[in-house]
């Protein structure tokens, strides 16, 4: 792991990725915090992981409790879901039983 | 305050009752200055209350939890009753279901008194980061009551609930409760469904009780632990049934405990801390526990580990606040596009969007391998270290945090140096192990100073047997 450098480019980047509009005044701080949660990161460099599965969950480490009793996962089975009124009271515009949104094809 | 298992015990003989426990909470509530509630629910409160003691009257109770009054984070989804994660992005939204933790508690007779608030989708130490007003410890004003759980600790704390439920992912829980001088519980990871609850960092969440005594915690898990087929990361064991066990537990039960701990934490702490850690150790042994060091080596890079994984979790979870659906929508976008980022660059505070652009990057091309993937196998080598220990002791003590509640204010100056008090509650929470925090002592100037418990996975009866026999030493 080589160390890195961030830039404001880099930055707004990744903002984009995460459709977040960084503001130019703003670019700086975000830049800044980046570059030392990153910098503190480094130390991962010194640890070596050669051979080593990596854990993405606990769960994985106690995978025998877990299917020792198939209830841990549910049946496939086809059931009520909630009314259609119901999933669109929190709708921001919603018409005729749906939701509602700007142009998705827009213009070039 | 008297424990949630003796006052169902007077309930019952009708010393007291739920509507005078309840109006006694909303008072309490009602005449703090703190701002811990986001939504106060007095009149749904008093119709739980009437209801439970109609059970009562006719020795009918549901459980140790009936007509006991209760807060939950506002992480947490409740039917028909505003959640809004402390964000601004879901400062409306009214969930149309209810989440497994919410149902179960008032299933089993709960007053749900009210949803109180938090960091922003539990991102911070402080309650700090939202859009709400900031709560504060109730222990004295000019202190924080530490996060993201800070409001559920202070309204245990100051008596407008007897319990919270709130979440901990990397200490969330843990850390209020040391600093308000309560109790906080982190169950093993997988024992409580997540159905309902806020998704901040998935494979590290967990709901978490507070309250003032451990004895409450066996009254409280027993109805968030049955099995819940809507969330497959929790463990198939079933309801945790521990109540009359802790209620007879005793100090010589901690006879012949082995209890492990590591000076590089212990060390690491400021003095007030660690003359309470070294007292700690002294007290074990004096209940006749063997003492051991023990060494994590992997554990001092938790901090980059946890917010590396935390962070990419995090980008991936909060992806699906896209403003079409439910929460804020812009009303600046013509396009969808648009609509996306204005709306969440609108509704998301400084620290979410700080989180979700250092989990982007590390998971973006290029960086995966070197960052996400590299934090994974040395979680895999903390989770490694605990295995090991655990063949040398029954627990591992350690401090909560370096030192004892931070002033107001202070995560303001540099958001990446809050990160690094994360460092005593975080390396458990990589390996899903359960740990609690119970209070022990306090500094010259009265601010509570907790200490840390951390047990074997899925072993949360031993860890809880054991802080209970602790807790009545005399």
């Amino acid at each position: 792991m080589a160390k890195l450098s961030v830039t404001s480019e880099q930055v707004k980047h990744v903002g984009k990725l995460a459709k977040l509009e960084i503001k130019d005044s703003e670019v700086e701080a975000f830049k800044e915090h980046l570059q030392k949660v990153l910098d503190y990161a480094q130390e991962l460099a010194e640890v070596n992981t050669d051979g080593i599965e990596p854990l993405f969950s606990p769960v994985y480490e106690n995978i025998d409790i877990y299917t020792k009793d198939e209830s841990y996962q549910r049946k496939d089975e086809i059931k009520e879901s909630l009314a259609n009124e119901a999933i669109l009271r929190n709708a921001p515009e919603k018409s005729q039983g749906q939701f509602k949104l700007n142009a998705v094809i827009e213009e070039e | 305050m008297k424990d949630i298992f003796h006052l169902h015990e007077q309930m019952k003989l009708k010393k007291t009752s739920a509507v005078e426990l309840t109006q006694e909470c909303l008072k309490n509530a009602n005449e703090s200055k703190n701002p811990v509630f986001i939504s106060k629910l007095d009149d749904r409160a008093l119709l739980q209350a009437q209801r439970a003691q109609e059970r009562f009257s006719k020795n009918q109770s549901l459980s140790y939890l009936d007509g006991i009054p209760f807060t939950l984070k506002d992480l947490f989804i409740t039917q028909d009753i505003r959640t809004t994660a402390s964000s601004k992005i879901l400062y409306n939204y009214i969930p149309p279901y209810d989440g497994y933790v919410s149902e179960n508690l008032q299933k089993a007779g709960g007053v749900l008194i009210g949803k109180v608030s938090c960091d922003q989708f539990g991102m911070g130490s402080t309650n700090e980061n939202t859009p709400f007003p900031k709560c504060f410890n109730p222990v004295n004003d000019a202190y924080v009551a530490g996060g993201s759980s800070g409001a559920s600790a202070a309204s245990v704390k100051e008596n407008s609930s007897y319990y919270s439920i709130g979440t901990d992912t990397g200490g969330s829980t843990r850390l209020p409760a040391h600093f308000c001088g309560i109790v906080g519980y982190k169950p093993t990871y997988g024992r409580v469904s997540r159905y309902g609850q806020i998704a901040f960092a998935s494979s590290l969440d967990q709901a978490a009780p507070l309250a003032n005594s451990v004895l409450d915690m066996g009254c409280i898990i027993e109805h968030i632990t049955s099995k819940d087929q809507r969330d497959p990361t929790q463990a198939p064991l079933g309801a945790m049934n521990l109540v009359s066990q802790l209620s007879q537990a005793k100090p010589s039960d901690l006879k012949g405990k082995k209890i492990g701990y590591s000076s590089y934490f212990i060390e690491a702490c400021d003095s007030e801390v660690k003359k309470a850690m070294y007292e700690a150790i002294d007290t074990f042994k004096k209940l006749g526990c063997e003492c051991v060091e023990i060494d994590l080596p992997h554990a001092k890079y938790s901090v980059s580990v946890y917010y590396l994984i935390a962070t990419s979790e995090a980008s991936a979870n909060l992806a699906r606040f896209d403003g079409i659906h439910f929460g804020h929508r812009t009303n600046q976008a013509s396009g969808l596009e648009e609509t996306y980022i204005k709306s969440r660059t609108e509704g998301f505070g400084d620290e979410v969007k700080r989180r979700i652009l250092i989990g982007t990057f590390s998971l973006s091309s290029g960086y995966q391998d070197a960052y996400f993937s590299k934090a994974c196998k040395v979680r895999r080598l903390i989770s490694n270290d605990f295995k090991e220990a655990f063949n040398k002791c029954d627990f591992i003590l350690n401090p909560v945090c370096a030192s004892a509640a931070f002033k107001r204010g202070e995560s303001k100056s540099d958001p990446f140096k809050m990160y690094m008090n994360d460092l005593f509650t975080i390396p458990a929470s990589l390996s899903g192990l359960p740990c609690l925090s119970i209070p022990f002592s306090q500094t010259k100037e009265g601010l509570p100073i907790g200490i840390q418990l951390i047990g074997k996975s899925f072993q949360d009866e031993e860890l809880l047997l054991s802080a209970r026999a602790f807790e009545v030493r005399q």
